[in-house]
């Protein structure tokens, strides 16, 4: 069998879950002490260690609320859903907040958690914010030079460490109280009102912080491109102080840049 | 090509015995400084450009010589080489100096899909072939040598037609690379395939040896796995001595990579190996943790 072909068997019994071991296993030789089967049984269970590993330092509190088993079940199942297509083994979790949702419309036994896509979105984003780029600082005096004609073209950059949050499940109090290890009362009761959070690093540390709705709604229109002359005009923007909350999101690095979105001469 | 590597390891000085850094230790090493010749570094821990990790990596080339050892190059692979990840490699390897660059002979990806493990080839002349051709690519786009290490492998190919050793050294003679030798995997495949250790030894370029590897072992019974999780096993320190008085001077590392230990730990064994490399050549160096 050409090269091509071993290493392509060789990888779809490692990644995929229909495959049939046969194909591959008449490319392989007895060992004395390994059959041909426990061979392969040895990388299959390798590679899955390993994903399992990474998963659960990425969804530590996804990993103590589910406990070990159940967590290390959809370790094997994201595998096979969605296999790494990226060499940096940081990216491999990426679509497992996805996957956390498929799971729990399809079985049952995740009905009692509700939030864990949620929680699971809020892990990842922590995870991705360590290791994002770093931003360039907020060039003022660009800004001061904007023409009031070109406030329709100007449209605000977020922070690369930065990713936004909405819950109307106490998702903070459980996630702190299950990323290290499961602490305390494990009952949480609903918040009032919808709970907004955003995350983004402060030096080399990620950090949650709290919003208002008004804040909320403002980096989310931020968020989706609008220009600062659409935002001025939302509907919402008269119930807060614009201009206080935008110098507050740059000095907080959340906002750390913008663009025009046509060249000036 | 000789040349423009020689230049490099004498600006950058890699003798003695090095460790692997890991997370768990590099606030410790950050902040006492201890005197340990050499690190080696998993190049893919350290290819992100923000935030905490490149900042360490400064630090410690600031203080300390460093080579890269990665495991996503896949040099084996029949897929494209990545020319975005080894662009990367080559900025980093060069901003901070990096003395060296290893990899593995071995594929870790193909369509696309990544294992995230080293899978093993079978050593054919098609294997041989391809990866020659992969590693030169490699070293004209680096304008360097690159050094490449043997795998553990617990898998027999029926188109294997080449010993491992014989096929790592025509590798090494036809790609004009350079060898780093892993000698737990050496033990490793002689309990699991069991290869001749001795004829292994004996087939092997030794000039082409430019770097040594000590790690443990996982004993699972009717296998045993090359799992970074345990001191260096005795009779893994015997084959280590039987290479090492042929190449006295060349540097080892010790990798330990789960369940990592105290710095202390480590820095004991690659005393031990210093103590083994020492009978063979004058003058040692002193391991002082702070």
């Amino acid at each position: 069998m050409p090269l091509a072909n071993i290493e392509k068997t060789f990888m779809d019994n490692l990644l995929k879950s229909s495959v049939k071991e046969s194909e591959f296993l008449t490319q392989l030789l007895p060992l004395s002490s390994l059959t041909k089967e426990k061979q392969l049984s040895i990388y299959k269970s390798n590679v899955n260690g390993a994903y399992q590993k990474v998963l659960g330092q990425v969804y530590p509190a996804c990993l103590n609320i589910l406990g070990e088993d159940y967590f290390n079940q959809l370790c094997r199942a994201y595998r096979f859903k969605y296999p790494s297509t990226d060499s940096d083994l940081n990216n491999y979790g990426e679509y497992f907040t996805v996957f956390v949702k498929e799971q729990s419309d399809l079985h049952d036994e995740l009905n009692d958690f509700e939030y864990l896509a949620e929680l699971a979105l809020l892990e990842w984003h922590w995870h991705a914010s360590f290791y994002a780029d770093n931003d360039s600082s907020f060039a003022f005096e660009k800004l001061a030079k904007v023409e009031p004609s070109e406030q329709n073209i100007l449209i605000f950059i977020l922070s690369n460490s930065f990713s936004l949050h909405s819950s109307i499940y106490p998702v903070l109090d459980i996630w702190k109280a299950n990323k290290s290890s499961v602490e305390g009362n494990q009952e949480f009761s609903m918040p009032e009102a919808e709970t907004y959070f955003c995350i983004s690093r402060v030096e080399f540390t990620p950090k949650i912080t709290l919003l208002n709705n008004y804040q909320y709604e403002l980096l989310k229109s931020i968020s989706n491109g609008l220009s600062l002359t659409q935002l001025t005009e939302r509907d919402f923007i008269a119930a807060g102080d614009f201009q206080n909350e935008l110098t507050r999101f740059i000095q907080n690095g959340w906002v750390t840049g913008f663009s025009l979105l046509e060249l000036r001469d | 090509m000789d040349v423009f590597n020689q230049k490099r390891l004498n600006d950058k000085p890699i003798s003695g015995t090095g460790i692997g850094l890991r997370s768990p230790h590099v606030n410790e090493i950050l902040t006492d400084l201890p005197e340990i010749p050499w690190f080696e570094l998993l190049a893919d821990n350290h290819l992100v450009e923000g935030g905490l990790i490149p900042l360490q990596l400064e630090k410690i080339c600031q203080h300390y010589p460093v080579t890269f050892h990665s495991v996503g190059l896949s040099l084996g692979s029949v897929d494209p080489l990545d020319m975005n990840y080894l662009a990367k490699l080559k900025k980093i390897m060069k901003q901070y100096d990096i003395a060296w660059l290893s990899e593995h002979c071995c594929f870790t990806s193909v369509a696309g899909f990544h294992s995230h493990d080293l899978l093993p080839l079978p050593y054919s002349e098609e294997s041989l072939s391809h990866m020659v051709n992969r590693i030169s690519q490699v070293q004209d786009f680096l304008g360097e040598q690159i050094l490449i290490e043997n795998v553990s492998s617990y898998m027999k190919f029926a188109e294997t037609t080449l010993d491992e050793a014989d096929f790592i050294s025509e590798l090494a003679e036809q790609a004009d690379c350079l060898l780093l030798i892993d000698v737990n995997n050496i033990y490793v495949n002689h309990i699991n395939q069991g290869i001749d250790i001795d004829n292994y030894l004996t087939s092997l370029p030794a000039e082409r040896i430019k770097e040594v590897h000590l790690a443990g072992f996982d004993d699972r019974g009717d296998f045993i796995l090359d799992a970074h999780n345990n001191p260096v096993a005795e009779p893994v320190w015997k084959i280590y001595e039987s290479l090492i008085q042929q190449i006295p001077h060349v540097p080892t590392l010790i990798e330990w990579d789960n369940d990592i230990p105290s710095l202390q730990r480590i820095l004991d064994e690659a005393q031990k190996a210093e103590v083994i490399a020492d009978k063979y050549r004058s003058g040692n160096f002193n391991y002082a943790v702070s």
